[in-house]
């Protein structure tokens, strides 16, 4: 470089001047500033990136938590079961689909197994098989269900008293369908029910089950048929509706029992006294199942009802002279219309002075069954009148009665006869203990009584006499 | 390179060209007190927009580029007209008996060829480094010391310059 350049360049230099100290101290004072704003930035980042870092490490930790708990339930959702809240929210993100072959098949074998300890009463196998154990019976449908079941396969097999079978039945599952949420199912089962006797009916039975980490369980149990529909009608008009029981068993027996009296054996030609030891096996059932609930009072009035019923047939009314006398030839009507002789031992002595009338009863019904007497198309019960009074006392009448027994039909028909009686009170009721005719032309006084007396000439004993005479009258139409 | 000792970095670089600054910036505006808000909003912008600067070795231009945007809007801002020949500077016609001292030519000179003249007389900056500085090809810088250098022969008469 020459000199004039290079003092040129000193030249140009020296026009610039040197920088002030104002110039370093503003510079100093911006690089102060630009620091102090990186402490801070950096202090806000750092917390930030704290809290950023902490955020994601709980996020994570989270999302972790989150999967292993769909994955865990979404395998196993029985596990989540009983668990509170997190069974709701598996339930809820729960998709609903059909079971598989071996769980359908483990879903009807239980319900096939509730079925038939519900139908055998026995109530201890049925709680171990329900997810409310013993207090399955909480469960209204299953409750209803249960007693429906004891009903269709006990009721009139037995009068009540009597001791069941245990294999009265046989179950077959004809047709089963189930769908699963989570831990809960859902089941419709059609089973084949056989009685002893050979006669089935199906059943549709709409089952609720849920499973836990001890295995499935029943919840609830019902069925809609026609029949079971019936049953609650039946149920409701007896009067068992909103029955409880503290000795369950007992309870749902007696309600089969007391449903099938009420409803056949009640009407049926069982004796009188038979009815009424049934009725006292019914009431003894019913304090043992102690019941509980606003119909019991009812359910006592009921049967106490019945008894008295009963008893007053047993114990007939006190008649009248007059009206024993219509009752006696309302029954001997009643047998020929019947073609059987009646039963008179409530109101009418055996003895030597009525033998023959017995006789008389049984061959009328001979010749009605023969055809050689008219049958009766209805009788009833008619009046009678004392046209006089032969002897009588507080305990003892002899009289001729009246008596026009309402017969519609027949050469009988609004025919009236007389008819002499000798009555006895026993108790407070009176007692035929003779019976005797003179008029009208009759078996009885034309033929009966004339043929007895000649064999009790001829030596015979009364009842002897009494019997050959209706023999002889018999062969007639009957050769 | 981390954030702190980046920063680390850029002020002990800050110290270090505080002068080159600080001329190159008085290239420009011709006043002290422009001079140094300039190179303060310099640092300022640098320090905002560093990690937008790759490479370390392209520090210098880099910052050199945003002080000269900046004197420059400083400049607009005070409207001050950077002409060849400012009359009220100098009232005489140039080239006359009267002698126009260095820092008045060197005002004198158009922005562009006062910027090449300042980095590369004042500053010392090598052509290239000037090409990096102002992003523009290396003959256009030498054309424009040339003019520049021409000029200042005109103004200050040819006495301590020659081609």
């Amino acid at each position: 470089m020459r000199h004039n350049d290079r003092q040129f360049i000193q030249s140009l230099k020296a026009g610039i001047p040197t920088p002030p100290q104002s110039y370093y101290q503003k510079i100093d004072d911006t690089i102060a500033l630009l620091k102090k704003h990186d402490e801070e930035h950096i202090s806000v980042k750092t917390r930030h990136g704290q809290f950023v870092s902490k955020s994601l490490h709980i996020a994570t930790a989270c999302i972790v938590a989150v999967l292993l708990f769909v994955c865990t339930f979404a395998v196993k959702p029985s596990l989540a079961a009983e668990l509170p809240l997190i069974s709701n929210v598996v339930y809820a993100l729960s998709p609903t689909i059909s079971v598989n072959a071996e769980k359908l098949n483990r879903v009807s074998e239980l319900i096939k197994s509730a079925v038939m300890s519900f139908a055998m009463g026995d109530y201890t196998s049925a709680s171990a098989l329900f997810y409310e154990g013993d207090n399955w019976e909480e469960d209204k449908y299953t409750y209803a269900t249960a007693k429906y079941l004891h009903y269709l396969l006990h009721s009139t097999e037995k009068a009540p008293g009597e001791e069941t079978t245990a294999e009265a039945v046989s179950f077959t599952v004809v047709n089963a369908n189930a769908h699963q949420k989570a831990f809960r199912f859902g089941a419709v089962i059609t089973l084949e029910l056989k009685g002893k006797d050979g006669s089935t009916c199906f059943e549709k039975l709409y089952c609720e089950l849920i499973e836990t980490v001890d295995g499935l369980y029943i919840t609830s149990v019902r069925t809609e048929s026609d029949s079971y529909l019936k049953y609650i009608t039946m149920c409701n008009s007896y009067g068992l509706e909103n029955l409880q029981y503290k000795n369950l068993s007992a309870g749902i027996s007696f309600e089969t029992e007391y449903l099938s009296f009420m409803t056949v054996h009640k009407n049926s030609t069982i004796s009188t006294e038979e009815k009424l030891r049934m009725l006292e096996h019914l009431q003894k059932k019913f304090a043992i199942a102690q019941p509980d609930g606003q119909a019991q009072q009812s359910i006592i009035q009921k049967l106490e009802d019945e008894r008295a019923a009963l008893q007053e047939q047993i114990t007939p009314a006190v008649m009248s002279a007059e009206e024993l006398a219509a009752e006696v030839l309302y029954r001997y009507y009643l047998g020929r219309k019947s073609g059987t002789v009646q039963d008179f031992s409530d109101i009418m002595e055996r003895n030597e002075a009525t033998n023959l009338f017995f006789y008389d009863a049984q061959l009328a019904v001979d010749k009605t069954l023969a055809g050689s007497l008219t049958a009766f198309d209805e009788v009833e019960k008619g009046t009678a009148e004392i046209l006089e009074t032969i002897r009588s006392d507080n305990e003892h009448m002899t009289a001729r009665f009246y008596i026009k027994t309402k017969i519609t039909s027949g050469p009988m028909r609004g025919v009236g006869e007389e008819i002499i009686f000798t009555l006895e009170k026993r108790d407070t009721c009176w007692i035929v203990v003779g019976y005797d005719r003179t008029t009208d032309d009759g078996v009885y006084v034309n033929q009966l009584k004339p043929l007895s007396e000649q064999y009790k000439k001829a030596g015979l004993s009364w009842q002897e006499a009494d019997e050959k005479a209706y023999k002889e009258l018999l062969r007639e139409i009957k050769p | 390179m981390h954030k702190d000792k980046k920063l680390k970095w850029f002020y002990d670089q800050i110290i270090e060209l505080r002068n080159e600054l600080f001329c190159f910036a008085y290239g420009i505006l011709r006043s002290v007190p422009e001079s140094e808000d300039a190179v303060s909003n310099a640092i300022i912008k640098a320090h905002t927009h560093l990690d937008s600067l790759r490479n370390k070795s392209s520090f210098k231009p880099w910052l050199f580029r945003i002080l000269r945007n900046e004197c420059y809007r400083i400049a607009k801002l005070q409207q001050k007209t950077i002409t060849l020949y400012d009359q009220t500077l100098y009232p005489h016609k140039v080239g006359s008996e009267y002698r126009v001292d260095v820092e008045n030519a060197l005002s004198q000179l158009p922005q562009e060829q006062r910027e090449v003249i300042t980095l590369y007389y004042i500053c010392d900056y090598s052509i290239k480094q000037i090409v990096e500085i102002l992003e523009i090809p290396s003959g256009t810088v030498k054309s424009r010391l040339s003019r520049a250098r021409a000029e200042l022969k005109r103004l200050l008469g040819g006495e301590y310059y020659e081609a």
